[in-house]
């Protein structure tokens, strides 16, 4: 159900296991980056293909926040929003990228480009607030900071 | 029972070693509050509300009672105001995001959550209601409704899924405050059996036929014995105003029927009592008038059936006359019955109707009864062999004992079937034979050197089959478990695996134990185990030393190595061979031979409670043929089946709620099963209609219209029921009717292994085997034995899903 690059690269992955339903994370990423989120059929594949039942496939795909079950933009702004965060204003950070890119938590901007997401301690409490885009942390973001930010994404 | 002394508040108590402590408290009177405990299940130690002190220095945080293991000398405080502060804590977390709206909560008045919060939490909260996550309750199955929000994330239900059903149907999605309980799709697919509904502590899950239909505290609960199949699960039925509104193993407070089912019941068994009240049901005797079944008194209806085999019985003789009953018919009604047939008509052609493919209990108890094994006897088994049949789909209470059995402790299974089951999945060895060649196993297990011939006609290798036989050789507690494809002499010879398959010693079948134990838990523990383990494929097995499904209670055993458990069909065949009421046993014809001799032979035919049409499958018509050849039929029937449409007379008899009386399981227990709902229409008792017949025709039973004294002389008469009494069932529950052992020393042994071997020498070796590995849902050959009653049932056919809702299974986030 993957392209043919990326069914050697999940074979290839497998290996690295003893068990093949560790493989399960690596296997995810895959399904993610080919279909944009993780489909259904995504969700189906993997369970056959690591010996699982569908259900501890979607346990862990929903529990992570990395993954997404459903169509997202091309850039997920993940907000920090737990205790050191929110006391150095990661709420203003969240309304500042809503009123940005127009759309609220949890959606997806009309142009597709943005899914806003407010998750749990992404671990730089030294450097609160942070914000994540997809893969890079922006540490010590202030409302000014993420309007440049996302200014400089939206012509990307 | 080794015991060890603890100390719990300040006082010294003895509790069963390596019990856990939150069990061992509740032994001696003190309750621990719980979300997450169960007792049929592994522990999962997430509410925390079960928290205690243990006097001990390494320890030096409160400790979860629900994980811990008591051990001597164990001082333990359970009541102070830390512990009460804490338990107070949770209550409020739980409670913080809860609705608590249990004015419209079935739940409420049999709730856990709304218990302990009364028992254990505050009058106060610091959450704010805006700040609650809020999910809609919606269907999620077709007999189940979900409330997230009441949710209390304490995961019984998707561990009694995975345990006890081995479904993995349900689980939690998402995380932190947004998880749910929910599935891959949202729509649940499964075995329906609600096991988890009843587990649920709170309003969360909720079953579809009683939701808003009653206040628990409305309904009488009278325990009583499922009427679906041979395992006999007890029930604890729910009535108002004389209603039949639900049927539960256990209610929102834990209470049970405390039947040998403990916490578990089936689909059919919870979700299929309401046919009792089907407006289909016959409420009145009928008359054959020409074309029409015309209604009648009581006993215009009587007289009529009394005068016509009075008659018949005049002219042709008692012989001319046979008496067939469903094999779910109560012991008293079997027995009456019986009586009837023999004093009363004369005709030594009585019988409970065997399905084609049912075990012939004649071939078993051959030379005697070979120990029978219980339910308990099947969890506490150290290996068990299942040989055709397929409990999952059959029998699903003995699924649920063979997979505790095997999670729970380590029990080794070997299946040995020729079509696909699901409990292959938890077997040790599982091994697909060619049909019909089953035998061949019992032949190559009594006779080493016949090893190769058996492999040969079951289309399975000699190494599966010395597997085999290792494993049973150096097990101790052995239960083999089968079906109607073990026949004649191999069904005859089962009683000789006990001398055959002897353990050479005790110290063998104890390091053979401890050998597959360490292998299991090497293989749970360690990260290198490349193939799934070989006790389940779910890899976080855990095996409980001191299992709680029976609190503090040594591993039931028989007095043999061997004991077996006959997988009957009906709820009653056991009970209806015990009172004799069996072709084999009265040296007359069987129901099958009565059908083919009627118009010939047999005259009349009395039918208690069978459909012969129905049962007949693809010959229905020959069968319906056969019918019409009779000078008179009389069927007591609930409903107006085929087979009663073609009846002189139909006299309306009672379901399992109206009638009382005792059945016996595939265990060879004896149930007492209690009415709880007065008779439908004009219904009788199978028994007082054949006891008014015999009256009419000039024999009084002497019973004085009382079951009990039917019963009294079941007692005296009957082998095993010595002192037993309706009073004292009622009181004890399951009890076993021991009859006379088997006698291996009378059986020729060398006969019996000629006609095995020229059995096996006859199976049809150009059958391929099936290795297919479609697996059906737990119940579902059962469901399909029961059309009719099935068929009220309106939860039997899905009520499907919105559309909308089964696109959106709650996401979060985005
Ligand atoms: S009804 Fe039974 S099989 Fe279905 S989800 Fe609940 S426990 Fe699992
Ligand atoms: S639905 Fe019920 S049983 Fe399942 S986790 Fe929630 S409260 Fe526990
Ligand atoms: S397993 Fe058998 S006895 Fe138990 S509830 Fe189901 S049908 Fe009834
Ligand atoms: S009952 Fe012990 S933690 Fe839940």
């Amino acid at each position: 159900m993957f392209s043919e690059a990326n069914e050697k690269k999940l074979d290839e992955i497998i290996t690295h296991y003893p068990v093949k339903r560790s493989a399960v994370l690596p296997a995810l990423y895959i399904a993610q980056e080919e279909h944009g989120h993780v489909t259904d059929d995504d969700v189906r594949y993997i369970a056959n293909r690591l010996d699982m039942r569908v259900n501890e496939v979607e346990e862990v795909v929903t529990f992570y926040t990395m993954y997404s079950r459903k169509p997202v933009g091309k850039y997920k702004l993940q907000v920090c929003r737990t205790l050191s965060c929110w006391l150095q204003g990661a709420e203003q950070i969240a309304e500042q990228i809503e009123h940005k890119i127009g759309c609220g938590v949890g959606e997806t901007s009309k142009d597709g480009k943005f899914t806003l997401m407010e998750v749990e301690c992404l671990g730089y409490c030294d450097l609160a607030p942070c914000l994540q885009v997809n893969f890079d942390y922006h540490e010590k973001v202030t409302p000014e900071s993420v309007d440049k930010l996302i200014d400089g994404l939206k012509t990307k | 029972m080794e015991t060890v002394k603890i100390t719990i508040n300040g006082q010294e108590m003895t509790a069963p070693k390596g019990e856990l402590l939150i069990e061992a408290c509740e032994m001696n009177g003190i309750y621990l509050p719980r979300f997450c405990h169960h007792r049929g299940l592994t522990p999962q130690a997430s509410c925390r509300m079960c928290v205690v002190r243990v006097d001990n220095p390494k320890i030096p945080k409160l400790q979860t009672a629900c994980t811990m293991p008591v051990s001597d000398g164990m001082v333990v405080t359970t009541d102070s105001k830390e512990i009460e502060e804490v338990r107070a804590a949770m209550i409020e977390f739980l409670l913080s995001n809860h609705p608590v709206d249990c004015p419209v909560c079935d739940r409420a008045g049999e709730c856990e959550l709304q218990d302990q919060t009364y028992g254990f939490g505050e009058d106060r909260t610091r959450s704010q209601y805006a700040d609650k996550e809020n999910y809609l309750e919606r269907q999620i199955s077709p007999f189940m409704y979900n409330d997230p929000q009441r949710c209390v994330m304490c995961k019984r239900c998707t561990r009694v899924c995975e345990e006890w059903m081995d479904e993995f149907a349900i689980t939690t999605i998402n995380r932190g405050s947004a998880t749910l309980i929910s599935s891959f799709t949202g729509w649940v697919e499964c075995s329906d059996c609600g096991n988890c509904v009843d587990v649920c502590p709170t309003g969360t899950l909720l079953h579809v036929p009683y939701k808003y239909v009653a206040r628990p505290w409305d309904l009488k609960q009278t325990p009583t014995v499922c009427n679906f199949c041979s395992d006999g699960c007890s029930i604890l039925a729910g009535t108002r105003s004389e209603n039949l509104i639900r049927a539960v193993a256990r209610d929102g407070r834990g209470r049970t029927a405390g039947g040998i089912n403990h916490d578990f019941l089936c689909a059919l068994g919870r979700y299929t009592v309401d046919f009792v009240h089907s407006d289909e049901r016959v409420d009145r005797p009928m008359i054959r008038r020409g074309e029409h079944l015309v209604p009648a008194t009581w006993d215009e209806a009587l007289s009529h059936v009394a005068a016509r085999l009075g008659e018949i019985k005049a002219q042709s003789g008692g012989d001319s006359i046979g008496v067939i009953s469903a094999a779910r018919l109560l012991n008293e009604d079997q027995f009456t019955l019986k009586r009837f047939a023999t004093e009363v008509i004369g005709t030594k052609h009585a019988d409970f109707y065997r399905d084609d493919d049912e075990i012939d209990l004649a071939a078993f108890f051959k030379h005697g009864q070979p120990a029978i094994a219980t339910q308990s006897h099947i969890q506490s088994a150290d290996a068990i062999l299942l040989v055709g049949s397929d409990p999952n789909e059959e029998n699903p209470l003995t699924a649920f004992s063979i997979r505790w059995a095997v999670r729970q402790k380590a029990a080794r299974l070997i299946v040995v079937n020729s079509t696909p089951s699901r409990l292959e999945r938890q077997a040790q060895l599982a091994v697909r034979v060619r049909e019909g060649s089953e035998g061949a196993l019992i032949y190559a297990l009594l006779d080493e050197s016949k090893a190769a011939e058996a492999a040969g006609a079951m289309g399975a290798s000699v190494d599966q089959i010395k597997a085999i036989r290792q494993t049973l050789l150096e097990s101790d507690r052995v239960v083999v478990i089968f079906g109607d494809e073990l026949r004649g002499a191999a069904l005859e010879a089962l009683p000789l695996l006990e001398q055959i398959l002897a353990t050479p010693n005790a110290d063998v079948a104890v390091a053979a134990r401890k050998a597959h134990i360490d292998a299991l838990q090497r293989e749970v523990k360690s990260s290198n185990s490349t193939q799934k383990p070989s006790i389940n494929e779910n890899p976080y097995t855990y095996i409980v030393e001191h299992p709680t499904l029976e609190v503090g209670q040594d591993a039931a055993r028989t007095e043999t190595k061997f004991s077996f458990v006959p997988l009957v069909r009906y709820s009653n065949s056991m009970g209806a061979w015990q009172m004799g009421m069996s072709a084999a046993q009265n040296g007359g014809m069987s129901a099958q031979a009565m059908l083919n001799s009627s118009g010939g032979g047999v005259k009349a035919l009395i039918v208690a409670g069978e459909d012969l049409i129905a049962k007949a499958n693809g010959e229905a018509s020959i069968v319906r043929s056969q019918l019409e050849k009779l000078d008179f039929l009389v069927v007591q029937e609930m409903f107006l089946t085929e087979t009663a449409k073609m009846a002189d007379v139909v006299l309306p008899v009672t379901s399992f709620a109206e009638a009382q009386g005792t059945q016996v399981n595939n265990g060879s227990q004896v149930q007492f099963v209690r009415r709880t709902i007065p008779p439908v229409g004009q219904a009788r008792p199978d028994w007082m209609v054949t006891n008014q017949i015999a009256k009419l025709m000039g024999v009084d039973f002497g019973y004085q219209g009382q079951l009990k004294n039917i019963f009294k002389e079941i007692a005296e008469k009957v082998d095993g029921y010595e002192g037993l009494s309706h009073n004292f069932l009622a009181n004890e529950g399951a009890t076993p009717i021991k009859r006379a052992q088997a006698d291996t020393s009378k059986i020729d042994r060398a006969e019996l292994m000629n006609r095995l071997a020229g059995e096996v020498a006859r199976v049809n070796r150009s059958v391929a085997v099936d290795t297919s590995a479609i697996t059906a849902k737990a119940g579902s050959r059962l469901h399909n034995r029961y059309p009719l009653i099935t068929r009220y049932s309106e939860m039997i056919s899905p009520v499907s899903p919105q559309e909308e809702e089964v696109a959106a299974p709650l996401i979060f986030p985005a």
